[in-house]
């Protein structure tokens, strides 16, 4: 008998502990005192009364965790509670299935009119930004609005981001005489540029003079806009390619593989982390970094390096790409002005300059007044200003619906040039038909 | 029916309530977190899934599309490509790799050392072998151009691409397979070897004759749950190649994940979910026949 119910005993433990067990994250998620590790604020504090408003982003806290603080300070009774998230679109869609979105949620390229399109945001009026003079919203980067806008409304507010800049190695370039214009090589300038460089390889210890790090369609968009052409026509219906630039500029990178200055392209890791790995151990005299890795390059004790513009086409034409993250409010969040009040604090010219002062991966301004600041941690000499001066013609594809399969298309096809020396005008011509077909979606 | 008979019936009552009781937790657990998500893709695969608002009843639609989807078809003949290469090569190094280590004196060493790839992270996995086949400065082209030999595009080839992940998947799974295979090879009687050598039977002629016959069970098991588990594979394709070059290591796995997560079409990547279980319950039903019937 005791037997039998010690063992009924257990059996209804167990079943209890698993109930507890599941019900526990939601527990978590709704009583901002049991906070997950990566929460912003105090995982402790208790919030009593306090008007509790959850932002969830990809990125780790410890970046936001200055303007957490800051306004914390100014806003006592408001708690931010925010929380990392992996796998970040599916989890955001899958909150939006469950009614359980956060009342704040950033968004990087291609997010904005995927989270729109779903009715996931809530619509931004410009007009009620630029009626408060406080906060001057014309201070934005116009484009970086864009990222923030879909079909004509705009739904969040830009908040950092990055671009990219080519970091050369001075010891080298000294060595060859060779002088780095102000502006930029062009095309031909830089195919000479590197063609130097590679006969004297021996003489200053590179394998290559630069390398091309395959980023699928990322690869490409830059090379398109400096030979003058737009990714699609003007109402994004049609894409642009398979025009005979788009044709040319394959065509030169295919070029700089021919002639040996660079390397067969390749998939590297994501970012421009092994290309700054290799212009460290002096394998490559130059190459395309993104802001946000460039500063690890200072910890460098062996390379002498500066900062110069991406080249740009013979006409003069530069085109390079731009990532910018931006904040938007949900359109399920019963606490929509107060969320609104903390997005313009953290989009306001105080809030960025402490995000930006107080990063460990430098962002790009998205406000022209603090230009200055968004580079502020790299040494003078090094002319970082040019990742700034680079927002005049930096850029990224048009937000529609399809922004990823085209991605994904790019890559797929583009392989087929840079991997199985497929004919360009045939690849291009298949790829732009597949992209026109995800465009009229 | 007598007393005798009213007391066994409530005693086996009882048992099986405590039987029901003991197995809950875990049924609960089966049904939330498999049977449920199993039967909702199978419901959204009818469906054009939207977050936010209802989703739109779109019948077999989604089944049409993929049956005239080229990349799904592209996607099905590499998954068997793939299947074809990884089978016969985890089978071929797991034997090899038991009959070794079976009756050596450091066994349990080699073994364990075998062993080593299957506890590996899937993604460190993806990531350590992404440098080593990197070509232009990965380790083992390094290791090939110091021998005096050219350079291969391990990744950058869509002919070799597939060959670089069977031979990542076979290093992995090999030494999991192996275990099975050293248990089945320990459990053969040594009488038939010790009858065999005094007929004279040389050592391969007791492989051939005598360890293959008597782990054929096991071996037939190996290879349904490498060709399941191949159907499944994802992390592997994700990490290493993304699918590339082109289209040359587009598997199933992939090819779903990238409908589902990249373009969000949850309904799409249901139907095609849907498609793949049908084709796993298949070679289940075959694994539990052989099995069964062994």
């Amino acid at each position: 008998m005791k037997k039998r119910v010690f063992s009924i005993f257990m059996a209804a433990l167990l079943a209890v502990g698993m109930l507890t067990a599941c019900g526990g994250t939601k527990e978590s998620s709704e009583d901002p005192a049991g906070m997950p590790q990566e929460s912003g604020q105090a995982g402790t504090e208790d919030t009593g009364d306090k008007l509790v408003l959850t932002w969830q982003s990809w990125d780790p806290v410890s970046k936001y965790q200055p303007i957490l603080d800051a306004y914390k300070e100014v806003n006592p009774d408001v708690v931010i509670n925010y929380e990392q998230i992996s796998d970040y679109e599916t989890k955001i869609n899958t909150e939006a299935a469950g009614d359980a979105l956060p009342d704040l949620l950033s968004c990087k390229v291609g997010n904005t009119q995927m989270f729109a399109e779903a009715g996931i945001l809530e619509e931004i009026d410009p007009e009620d930004l630029k009626s408060d003079s406080a906060y001057n919203f014309n201070d934005f980067w116009e484009t970086t609005l864009d990222y923030a806008t879909y079909k004509g409304k705009m739904y969040g507010i830009p908040v950092d981001g990055g671009n990219y800049a080519w970091v050369y190695n001075k010891k080298i370039f000294e060595e060859l005489n060779l002088e780095v214009p102000e502006e930029g090589y062009t095309w031909d300038e830089f195919l000479d540029t590197c063609e130097l460089i590679v006969e004297h390889k021996d003489e200053v210890g590179v394998n290559y003079a630069t390398l091309i790090n395959d980023y699928g369609i990322k690869t490409l968009l830059p090379y398109m806009w400096q030979n003058g052409v737009e990714y699609t026509n003007a109402d994004d219906t049609v894409s642009n390619l398979d025009d005979p630039k788009t044709v040319e500029a394959v065509k030169y990178i295919q070029k700089l593989v021919d002639t040996g200055v660079i390397p067969p392209i390749e998939k590297l890791d994501e970012g421009s982390f092994p290309i700054v790995g290799m212009l460290n151990s002096g394998s490559i005299a130059m190459g395309r970094v993104a802001l946000w890795e460039a500063l690890k390059l200072e910890d460098s004790e062996t390379l002498d390096w500066g900062i110069m513009h991406a080249p740009r086409g013979n006409d003069g034409t530069k085109g390079e790409v731009l990532y910018v993250n931006t904040i938007s409010i949900s359109s399920t969040s019963e606490n929509k002005e107060a969320a609104m009040d903390f997005m313009k604090f953290a989009t306001s010219e105080e809030g960025l300059r402490i995000l930006l002062e107080n990063t460990t991966d430098p962002q790009i301004a998205v406000r022209k007044s603090l230009k200055d600041v968004s580079v502020s941690q790299f040494a003078t000499e090094k002319n970082a200003g040019i990742f700034v001066d680079a927002l005049e013609y930096c850029k990224w594809m048009p937000n529609v619906l399809t922004v990823n399969e085209q991605m994904d298309a790019a890559s797929r096809q583009l392989d087929r040039i840079w991997y199985s020396g497929e004919d360009v005008e045939t690849v291009l011509r298949d790829l732009a038909a597949e992209v026109n077909e995800l465009l009229k979606k | 029916m007598g007393e005798k008979g009213l007391s066994r019936m409530k005693r086996i009552r009882k048992r099986g309530i405590m039987i029901f009781l003991f197995l809950m937790p875990s049924m609960l657990l089966l049904l939330i977190f498999v049977l449920w998500p199993m039967l909702y893709s199978m419901v959204l695969s009818f469906y054009e899934w939207k977050p936010l608002k209802d989703n739109v009843f779109v019948g077999l639609a989604n089944y049409k599309e993929l049956l005239h989807d080229k990349l799904w078809w592209i996607s099905v003949w590499n998954t068997l490509y793939y299947i074809a290469l990884n089978v016969p090569l985890i089978m071929a190094m797991a034997l090899g790799m038991a009959a070794l280590v079976t009756h050596t004196k450091l066994s349990k060493l080699f073994r364990g050392i075998y062993f080593m790839p299957t506890m590996l992270s899937l993604v460190a996995t993806g990531i350590a072998w992404n440098y080593l086949l990197g070509t232009n400065n990965g380790a083992v082209n390094g290791l090939l151009n110091a021998c005096g030999l050219s350079s291969v595009k391990w990744l950058t080839s869509g002919k070799i691409a597939m060959v670089s992940i069977v031979i990542v998947t076979a290093w992995r799974w090999a030494g999991y397979y192996m275990v099975m295979l050293v248990a089945g090879m320990l459990g053969i009687s040594e009488q038939y070897y010790e009858a065999a050598s005094l007929e004279g039977a040389r050592p391969w002629q007791k492989f051939w004759y005598i360890t293959l016959p008597e782990l054929k069970p096991i071996l037939v098991f190996i290879a349904l749950m490498s060709i399941i588990g191949s159907f499944q594979e994802f992390d592997l394709f994700y990490m290493i190649t993304s699918g590339g070059p082109g289209t040359s290591t587009y598997v199933t796995g992939y090819y779903m994940y990238q409908t589902a997560f990249s373009s969000m079409r949850m309904g799409y990547a249901s139907a095609m979910s849907v498609v793949l279980f049908v084709v796993i319950l298949i070679f289940t039903l075959l694994q539990n026949k052989f099995t069964k019937s062994e």
